[in-house]
């Protein structure tokens, strides 16, 4: 039942997530073992993406996340990449429409 | 790598927290800036990104590389997936109104977000591991 992570690490991200009060073992066992099918299933999809140069960059993993729909938590943290072209586009859009919110967010990226 | 030196920690992390569901003894004691907002310290908030590595070049060909912002993309990744998974699995045991979390509010947390895959080999391990501990 050994992990390649490290549990006490597991179990702040944990209780960093709300006031939980006992992280049992069995809890964090069964977290650690899913991080870590997280992980390589991740990378394993990702992977897929990589054509040439047999290397996994960001880009693999931002677009294998825009198109899983159990991973849309994770669109915040990786954003496609645009080109400042389309993004300008973005912009001017947004100003005439008034709604420039989500764009403003993206901008900070 | 040191891989099997660094299992030996686990090990013994693991065995010590072994009496948890009972007391809550030397538990709250890295809760000391509690207070309310517990803060976490950067370093905290993702796991080691070595460790991290290791387990993605796994599924990953021979030749096949990494390349730097993928693992740090992926380490961040991997810090909001715990915290997505373990809040639906809180507000699980809080709406059947226990104050622990227990491994089916996890399991029932990842088939109710869209990881079904995940409940079958995940709902063995529990298993296994609970024939382990009694």
């Amino acid at each position: 039942m050994d992990t390649e992570l490290p549990l006490s690490r597991i179990r702040t991200i944990m209780k960093s997530s709300l006031n939980t009060g006992q992280i049992t073992n069995e809890v964090l066992l069964l977290m650690t073992k899913s991080t870590e099918m997280f992980i390589q299933k991740l990378t394993k999809e990702a992977y897929g993406k990589v054509k040439d140069d047999n290397t996994l960059k960001y880009k693999h993993l931002s677009q294998y996340v825009q198109k899983e729909k159990n991973l849309e938590f994770l669109l915040q943290i990786v954003p496609a990449k645009i080109k400042v072209k389309d993004f300008k586009k973005i912009l001017e859009l947004g100003d005439v429409n008034s709604s420039s919110d989500s764009e403003d967010e993206r901008q900070s990226k | 790598m040191s891989t099997s030196g660094d299992s030996q920690p686990y090990l013994n992390d693991f065995m010590m927290r072994d009496d948890e569901d009972g007391v809550s003894g030397d538990d709250e004691s890295d809760n000391k800036h509690s207070g309310g907002n517990y803060m976490l310290r950067e370093q905290d908030r993702f796991l080691p990104i070595c460790n991290i590595i290791k387990i993605m070049k796994v599924p990953v060909p021979e030749n096949g590389k990494i390349a730097k912002d993928a693992r740090e993309c992926i380490q961040e990744c991997v810090s909001e997936f715990i915290s997505f998974i373990t809040s639906e699995a809180i507000e699980r045991s809080i709406a059947e109104n226990r104050k622990t979390v227990n491994g089916d509010d996890l399991l029932y947390a990842f088939a109710n977000l869209g990881f079904d895959n995940y409940v079958e080999p995940l709902s063995m391990y529990l298993h296994k591991f609970r024939e382990f501990t009694v």
